[in-house]
């Protein structure tokens, strides 16, 4: 193709939105204006899990990416680590159904990655291995958490909720549907 | 002033009913000229528009000057119109913003894009020019397909990517082919906004 550089943007972007993943990604370590073009290409992805090639990570979730299922699980301080480089400048992500696995050492990673998910966008919140009533009240707080159609938690964090001074009563149980 | 045979057109127009069938007259920037039906020109948002304010009838067309299209040369106007006669009456497709994009290329399409990189390039601008959508789906699946399994270092030979260094000459020389005062302005803004000036003025 002799003349990239001579394309229209438009036509530029027609031919990326076309590629893979994996084209794009050889694509984008060709020249910065090749990285920048494609930052602005969005994917629609159904799965997503934070990945250890943090490159990889932001060309998949570039502007206006919609990810249908975000995974993240932080297990230990490298994926904490690896979570936070992901977060670091990141705009907004939009994501349907977000789902924590975060241990109970890492609390203070749930409201951090609430906070990154678009409020309009998200439908589902779920977080099995929530433990902390604080991280909760905090989360609760969030218009993501006020969006969402369903929450899902625990029968054991719920009965620790029910029981604190933390429980608002049926209102609670309305944002709740389900537990798990 | 030649007239291109090319299967762009039906040519036993005595069988055709002429008040179904209209043919417009097309002239390249290389002198060649085709004849399309009207139906083939409704692939093109570009042309149809065209054609419509130029409200034309039969006679006119056949007494006029052929509509010249003065971006684009013979050869890949004959591609461009052969692919609108294939495809004639077929529907419009709409972006339903689905990214990777999911884009068949018929047998068709692949055999009329069977050219060097040079013409499919001609080919993707004048669609892109004519906006038929259709036809620039299938040309950039096609060049989006040409970097399947390549390397960043491949793809900078299949595409001809400048480098970094190309990118910055080119910006460098377009910046001096401004024009001097501009340049002056723009220079003597930038010197006001590092001495910590909010205006210009």
């Amino acid at each position: 193709m002799k003349h990239w550089r001579f394309f229209p943007i438009l036509v530029k972007e027609e031919v990326l939105k076309n590629m893979g993943p994996l084209e794009r990604f050889s694509f984008s370590k060709c020249s910065k204006n090749c990285w920048n073009l494609l930052s602005r290409i969005p994917n629609h992805l159904e799965y997503f899990r934070i990945l250890y090639d943090d490159r990889r990570s932001v060309l998949l979730t570039s502007s206006k990416s919609t990810i249908r299922t975000l995974e993240v699980k932080i297990e230990s301080d490298l994926e904490k680590e690896r979570v936070d480089q992901f977060l670091l400048n990141r705009h907004t992500l939009k994501v349907k159904k977000l789902i924590l696995e975060i241990s109970p050492e890492y609390s203070e990673m749930y409201k951090k990655l609430i906070d990154f998910c678009d409020p309009s966008f998200i439908e589902c919140m779920h977080m099995e291995q929530l433990d902390s009533l604080e991280a909760y009240k905090e989360i609760r707080e969030t218009p993501q958490y006020k969006n969402s159609q369903e929450v899902i938690l625990t029968w054991d964090f719920l009965m620790k909720l029910f029981y604190s001074p933390a429980w608002l009563g049926p209102e609670e149980l309305r944002r709740l549907p389900y537990c798990v | 002033m030649s007239v291109e045979n090319a299967p762009v057109v039906d040519v036993d127009e005595a069988a055709i009913p002429v008040e179904k069938k209209m043919y417009y007259r097309f002239e390249s920037n290389d002198k060649k000229e085709f004849r399309v039906s009207e139906l083939a020109i409704q692939q093109s948002e570009t042309l149809n528009r065209l054609v419509e304010a130029m409200g034309y009838t039969s006679e006119d067309v056949e007494n006029k000057p052929a509509i010249a299209i003065e971006n684009i040369d013979g050869k890949t106007l004959k591609l461009v119109f052969q692919w609108c006669e294939h495809h004639k009456g077929e529907a419009i497709p709409v972006d339903d913003g689905s990214v990777p994009k999911i884009v068949e290329i018929p047998e068709f399409d692949a055999k009329l894009m069977d050219i060097d990189n040079g013409l499919l390039f001609k080919l993707i601008w004048a669609a892109d020019y004519l906006n038929i959508v259709q036809l620039l789906n299938v040309s950039c699946k096609k060049v989006a397909n040409m970097a399947q399994g390549k390397t960043p270092a491949q793809l900078r030979r299949v595409y001809l990517l400048p480098s970094d260094e190309e990118d910055e000459a080119a910006k460098r020389a377009a910046q001096e082919a401004q024009d001097p005062r501009a340049r002056e302005v723009e220079e003597e803004f930038e010197e006001r906004k590092r001495q910590g000036g909010n205006s210009f003025f």
